[in-house]
């Protein structure tokens, strides 16, 4: 627990641009990404930014399609925080949060309540239209908690999908026509497909300190400005794919607006960088194999 | 303005001494043969019936006995019957929402809503008008499935009356539109030209038959007298509650008394039963007067 | 029993023909059919009874009352919200028999609820019932479209009623884009169709926002247009 003062004196820093770590109110702290770090998984990545730490596993099954869309696959989201991460995420809590960041991360993927206009395509995910289409499991997990959670998930998630190898399917039509064709899925990695994750956005979450908007705070600096949270995804062309605010606060319009022009800013940017780390350990893991 | 003053203490005592001993409170009123409302010991309170609330639901109905709200929706749906053939099924659920009373935000589970979805089926299914053979589209490959669900919306008491009243609203004004079962199985609107298979069926729309409404009232037992159409209040101070189910003849369909060790009457029986009848009347009245929105 | 759900009639393929929409609306334009009433649960602290032609909501407000031990301690007030549907509010009956629907239905009406608790919270004096929490059950007993934004207004009509101390009242409409046009307060048949939606619910008088939501993939033109219209636009609505 922190002082009244405290909290000022932290969050005018924020403002002025000098944090306690040394960095710009518009700075993020470095990024770190490693991909396929479950190998059970279909597709995985672990990201930390700072202290913060979270890891995303993507499995894949075949499954039947909804019946509104027939020729979809279906993606669904999961984020469990783990008790150990932070304290507060003991009890209750922690679950809320979690259908919460989850919820986030579904409409930043995959847009509208149609599920049109996402960022992945969908109808690559079907095999059978009407029967048989890939059913993806994005779950996430939060190992440790200093700020940026959604920031990190929503990296981690496209960097998981990068990494996602579907393996290949075999669709052998049956003797009867009436029965459903037989399905023989494909074990050799080499036939394995991915899915295109380029146009998946990333989380900018944005803070208010003292007015001015500041990214990426840390569990401390989250304490000393109680003031609205604004989760923003961005893909890598600037779009803003998805909104979100979060808090007990009301926001300004102009507040909003300047939030929306930082992270339109700061999100292709990071695209960027988790591109240039995803494609380096794509690359160093074909030279190894 | 001087008589202003003074009564609003009296108000609020009357109010303290209701919370402090609200059994007392409720004892003095009985004892003058009236009731806090103001109803006498047998009146019940008015009830209203407006049908076609929800477009998204096949038929609806919204109804209301005093303050209890009660809303009922169908949809139906397609199945394949298998035993017997010629049967379609009919699936009741009462549900009370987390709205309806101060005792529903706890979320803890109750029997209430398993109760009245066995007493709505049984009041139903027991009249002599429901008849599984209507339901049927086409003997062995396809019948409706009717799904009624009422959620109790504000619960002041009879309960039970308000959602078997709510249930025969939205049946009643049911309409099973005319459909064809084309070669491969499937069940599609009427006049979808070339796909029938020639059997003859009502071109219109049409309605289940409705003789026999069952009909429901409940009255509580305080002090050994009987009090017709209780509040929740009253609910909660009366010894028993009866509910006396009868059918447009006047033929007790049900009889549910709820309470315990209480022993009842046969002299308060037979009057639970000349009231249900009465009450009948009444209900059918509103019934059948209420219009869908498109008539 | 094994069931499938029938249809008298198929989605409109067409959203829009000479730049009006289905129910003759212009795409700035909200629905026409808008009742407001309160006082409809007499059970409850207050109440209220929303409908945006075929978006009906009816939302109780019970409490304040003391806060549970099991869901931690609170200096200031809370405001817990639950949303349930009717199970004929939709095109399609709610599942009651299939576990992994009904716990994906399970999973919706809980965000909702959680969204609903985010934009009504800024604007209430949590101050004023210290310790205590606040009871918000909606039940969406048609869901027409916009549900979030409906169910919106319509509690922060009932906090009103419960004479719930707030800082002003809670207006919200949402904003479908079907293609590359923007469509305010859409029906479910719009929103079936869409690329992405706004949802912005604001306090009107000190035109601060409470919460805003956005999805699918907008240019920002796209979303400044968006929220200025909603904001624009709910001016008489409050």
């Amino acid at each position: 627990m922190t002082s009244k003062g405290q909290r000022r004196y932290a969050a005018q820093g924020i403002a002025l641009g000098c944090r306690a770590d040394g960095r710009a109110g518009k700075d993020y702290r470095p990024l770190q990404l490693e991909l396929a770090v479950v190998p059970q998984a279909n597709g995985s990545a672990r990201c930390l930014i700072g202290a913060s730490e979270v890891l995303v596993a993507v499995k894949v099954e075949v499954n039947v399609p909804e019946e509104d869309f027939p020729d979809q696959g279906v993606v669904h989201f999961s984020v469990e925080c783990s008790p150990c991460a932070s304290a507060a995420f003991q009890g209750r809590g922690a679950l809320d949060l979690g259908a919460d960041m989850a919820g986030n991360l579904r409409r930043s993927v995959l847009g509208g309540s149609a599920s049109m206009g996402g960022s992945l395509d969908l109808k690559a995910l079907c095999i059978i239209s009407g029967s048989r289409c890939w059913h993806v499991h994005v779950d996430g997990l939060v190992i440790n908690a200093d700020g940026s959670l959604l920031d990190a998930l929503s990296i981690a998630t496209r960097a998981a999908l990068t990494d996602l190898q579907i393996p290949r399917v075999d669709i052998s039509p049956s003797d009867d026509p009436e029965d459903e064709p037989e399905i023989e899925l494909d074990d050799d990695p080499e036939h394995a497909a991915s899915l295109d994750a380029s146009r998946i956005p990333v989380v900018v979450t944005l803070a208010e300190a003292e007015g001015r908007p500041a990214v990426d705070l840390t569990a401390d600096e989250e304490a000393s400005c109680p003031g609205p949270r604004v989760h923003v995804a961005v893909n890598g062309r600037g779009c803003i794919c998805g909104l979100h605010k979060q808090g007990n606060a009301p926001l300004q319009l102009e507040a909003l607006q300047e939030m929306l022009a930082l992270a339109q800013q700061l999100g292709p940017r990071l695209c960027k960088a988790v591109n240039a780390q995803c494609t380096a350990q794509l690359h160093g893991r074909r030279q190894h194999a | 303005m001087t008589a202003r003053v003074d009564s609003a203490p009296a108000d609020s005592q009357a109010e303290a001494f209701k919370r402090l001993y609200p059994d007392q409170y409720y004892r003095r009123f009985l004892s003058q043969n009236t009731r806090p409302d103001g109803r006498s010991l047998t009146q019940t309170r008015p009830a209203s019936v407006v049908l076609g609330v929800i477009t998204s639901a096949d038929s609806s109905a919204l109804i209301k006995i005093g303050n209890t709200t009660v809303i009922a929706g169908v949809k139906l749906e397609v199945l394949m019957p298998k035993d017997p053939p010629d049967q379609g099924c009919l699936q009741v659920n009462v549900e009370l929402t987390t709205l309806c009373s101060p005792e529903m935000r706890d979320n803890r589970p109750t029997e209430v809503p398993s109760f009245l979805t066995q007493q709505v089926d049984a009041a139903v299914r027991g009249s002599s008008a429901w008849q599984p053979q209507a339901l049927c589209i086409q003997a062995g490959r396809a019948a409706w499935a009717v799904y009624l669900d009422l959620y109790v919306l504000c619960a002041d008491g009879v309960l039970l009356d308000a959602c078997v009243l709510a249930a025969m609203a939205a049946l009643n004004a049911l309409r099973l539109a005319p459909v064809d079962v084309t070669d491969a199985g499937n069940v599609v609107a009427a006049g979808n030209d070339a796909m029938t298979d020639g059997t003859s069926h009502p071109q219109q729309p049409y309605a289940l038959s409705k003789q026999g409404t069952p009909l429901t009232l409940t009255c509580a037992v305080i002090d050994d007298r009987l009090i017709a159409d209780p509040s929740s209040e009253e609910e909660s101070l009366a010894a028993t509650v009866v509910s006396t189910t009868v059918d447009g003849q006047g033929h007790v369909m049900g009889l549910q008394h709820a309470g315990g060790g209480v022993e009842l009457s046969t002299a308060h029986l037979q009057q639970c039963i000349t009231a249900a009848q009465d009450r009948h009347t009444d209900l059918f009245r509103v019934l059948s007067s209420a219009q869908p929105p498109d008539h | 029993m094994q069931s499938v759900p029938f249809h008298a009639a198929e989605r409109p393929l067409e959203l829009l023909s000479n730049g009006t929409r289905l129910d003759g609306r212009s795409l700035e334009e909200f629905r026409r059919g808008i009742f407001l009433s309160t006082r409809s649960v007499s059970q409850a602290s207050g109440s209220s009874y929303v409908e945006f032609d075929n978006t009906k909501v009816i939302v109780a407000i019970y409490g304040p009352r003391e806060g549970g031990h099991s869901e931690g301690l609170y200096e200031q007030g809370r405001l817990q919200c639950d949303v349930s549907f009717a199970a004929f509010a939709s095109r399609q009956r709610k599942q009651t028999g299939d576990r992994a629907k009904m716990s994906k239905q399970n999973a919706y009406e809980k965000e909702l609820a959680s969204q609903l608790c985010t934009a009504l919270t800024p604007a209430v004096q949590l101050a004023s019932f210290p310790k205590s929490v606040v009871d918000v059950c909606c039940v969406v007993l048609e869901s027409g479209g916009s549900d979030l934004a409906v169910a919106t207004c319509a509690a922060a009509l009932a906090l009103a009623d419960a004479g719930i101390e707030m800082l002003d009242l809670v207006a919200a409409c949402s904003v479908s884009r079907v293609g590359d046009q923007l469509l305010l307060d859409p029906t479910t048949d719009e929103a079936h169709r869409e690329g992405g939606n706004l949802m912005l619910a604001m306090m009107p008088t000190a035109n601060l926002v409470t919460s805003i939501m956005l999805a699918g993939e907008h240019t920002s033109a796209q979303a400044t247009e968006g929220y200025r219209l909603s904001s624009y636009l709910l001016q008489p609505l409050a």
